[in-house]
């Protein structure tokens, strides 16, 4: 009961934030602006509405979602990816899906100017650089876990190797700049169109991690034991590679590399409602999603020149992480 | 009535044989202690029962139907596995442990319902652990623990539950605690197939005992008839003596310890070495 009220206020204090980012920048909307404007006041002055409706459904709205999206979606797939592996260093990235994805979206840069082809280049390499790693891990006869961990990590390492190259060749002035830039992460160029693709597909993927996470606690217990009390381990592991796979490379399409949230969010989770993950789950995806959009909206307020949003998670998330282990209850457990 | 069958069990990896033409047929309401030294195939033969390995040769059947052809779902409300004493990654709820064996009757997202908690909290009632249904599993004794996740297992709806070492870890206390649970749920008709090192344990309750060695059964029959001084001797490669301490029960104890005790008292009774 408790547990479903923290959930509850969770998902209001999100919806606040939501409501108080799309007051926030350069140009002032009020509350009242807001209510005139979606609740359809017929004496509103048309000029103002017109606006208002670029401001808020072309600029603001898109990207407060992308920051939601983007946020829950590392967090959920950095819960089950530490579900899963049994192991509290565990982010999304462990199976190479950031790397190839990068290795992706700096291709994409260098070889076309079309953002779709970038986009596209982008998911592409993280789902391959994940499939590349599983095919490796079952080549070898051992440990499933340690060997899907090691593929993951050996796969990562080439597809860094392989963006050093690009970034070598990259024209220095105006692609490398803007390789580096994508790396740092953040959300300048999310746009309405994408948004409205993509959105759908995240709450897709996020839900359907979440509706698994009844099996995520008994995979915790081990494979032999988990399959002992009635689970189809290596399809339940699959479906859920796959799926946080697929909205993680979707963070890089839409944001760049955003480090840090994956990992630290799920132990903040877990200091608020305890590890279970059929409450942590929706618990991480709502907080990495208001963590985000705060320091997007820092991003984007704090300075006349608005700062990378991976400097910024990385910077504010490690003290975060700092304190979180200290609080925390003997170790992550 | 038969319950578990296991017949010419072949298994083993490329450069290694572990187990070699291994037949087990086990009733219902038994227990059955497999005993063996270190590498014996003790282990191996669980894990094939429970349909975790797959043997290269011969197969397992469960009330008559092979292990093989049924899915994990129904092999779970047949057969449960009660693990090795094992530190969990993370403190769950002993309720939320126990409940993970109703995964097995739960639908396409393992989602829990009302009746599932009832059942799990008479499991935990019937263990008489049941004080403990809100605590956290990482902090309960070694006891206890083994009594939650034998009540995991009977939550799941299993009759026949496979225990790996189900006393390692215990202290001597907790050791009996869970050796009363198993015989007073064998009384109910519930079977159990576990390994053991230490053969007191089998003399203590076994019905049955198989002595494994070398990927074989040597020996299958009730413990006074299987276990004697020279088998076991023979079987774990040390000096072993089986005494008898009165009311036809036995034990056993490492030849060296019989004939270096000191006597306490001039007047205390010889102990009475058999075999």
């Amino acid at each position: 009961m408790i547990m479903h009220l923290r959930t509850c206020g969770l998902f209001f204090l999100l919806l606040a934030c939501v409501v108080v980012s799309l007051g926030l920048g350069r140009y002032p909307v009020t509350l009242a602006d807001m209510q005139q404007y979606f609740g359809f006041a017929l004496e509103a002055d048309p000029e103002r509405m017109r606006m208002l409706k670029t401001l808020l459904l072309e600029v603001r709205l898109p990207r407060i979602l992308a920051a939601v999206c983007v946020g829950a979606a590392l967090s959920v797939s950095g819960a089950a990816f530490q579900a899963m592996f049994i192991n509290p260093l565990v982010s999304p990235g462990l199976l190479g899906v950031l790397a190839g994805a990068s290795l992706g979206a700096a291709l994409g840069m260098v070889l076309s100017t079309s953002w779709i082809v970038v986009q596209a280049s982008t998911f592409f390499f993280g789902l391959l650089a994940v499939g590349l790693a599983m095919f490796m891990a079952r080549r070898y006869r051992g440990d499933r876990l340690l060997l899907l961990v090691l593929s993951g990590v050996v796969v990562s390492a080439l597809f860094t190797a392989l963006l050093s190259i690009i970034k070598y060749l990259a024209d220095p002035y105006n692609q490398l700049p803007a390789i580096t830039y994508w790396l740092m992460g953040g959300f300048p160029l999310v746009n309405r169109e994408s948004m409205t693709i993509l959105t759908p597909v995240f709450i897709l993927g996020i839900g359907i991690v979440i509706s698994l996470s009844g099996y995520l606690n008994v995979l915790t217990m081990g494979d032999e034991e988990a399959r002992a009390l009635g689970v189809r381990v290596t399809w339940l592991r699959i479906a859920l590679i796959l799926t946080a796979t697929l909205i993680s490379s979707l963070t890089v399409v839409i944001g760049g590399i955003i480090g840090w949230v994956g990992l630290i969010i799920p132990h903040v989770g877990r200091m608020l409602v305890g590890p279970d993950n059929r409450v942590l789950l929706p618990v991480s995806a709502l907080l990495g999603a208001f963590y985000l959009l705060v320091i997007d909206n820092i991003s984007r307020l704090m300075f006349p020149v608005e700062i990378p949003l991976g400097i910024l998670t990385s910077l504010l998330g490690i003290p975060v992480f700092a304190v979180a282990l200290r609080h925390g209850r003997g170790g992550w457990s | 009535m038969e319950k578990v069958h296991a017949a010419s069990i072949a298994f083993g990896y490329t450069d290694k044989c572990v187990l070699n033409d291994v037949s087990l047929t086990v009733r219902q309401g038994e227990v059955v202690s497999l005993l063996g030294p270190n590498g014996s195939g003790k282990t191996s033969l669980l894990k094939i029962l429970l349909g975790l390995l797959r043997p290269q040769c011969g197969e397992v059947r469960i009330n008559g139907l092979p292990v093989a052809d049924q899915s994990p779902k129904d092999l779970a409300k047949r057969v449960a596995y009660v693990p090795q004493l094992h530190r969990m990654a993370f403190g769950y709820r002993v309720l939320d442990v126990v409940l993970m064996g109703r995964l097995a009757h739960s639908g396409l997202f393992g989602r829990t319902r009302k009746q599932d908690g009832d059942i799990a909290r008479a499991a935990l009632e019937r263990m008489g652990v049941s004080h403990l249904t809100e605590a956290n599993y990482s902090e309960i004794s070694g006891g206890e623990r083994q009594l939650t996740l034998i009540a995991r297992a009977l939550t799941q709806g299993a009759r026949t539950l496979i225990m790996d070492e189900p006393l390692n870890g215990l202290d001597y206390g907790n050791q009996i605690r869970v050796l009363e649970q198993i015989t007073s749920l064998a009384a109910d008709g519930y079977t159990f197939i576990k390994t053991t090192h230490f053969p007191d344990h089998a003399l203590w309750m076994a019905s049955r005992v198989a002595l494994l060695r070398q990927g074989r059964i040597i020996a299958d029959g009730p413990p006074d008839q299987v276990m004697n001084a020279k088998m076991l001797s023979s079987l774990y490669q040390a000096d072993i003596s089986l005494v008898s301490i009165g009311g036809g029960v036995r034990t056993c104890l490492p030849r060296s310890v019989l004939h270096n005790a000191p006597v306490p008292g001039s007047h205390a009774g010889r102990i009475l070495c058999a075999g």
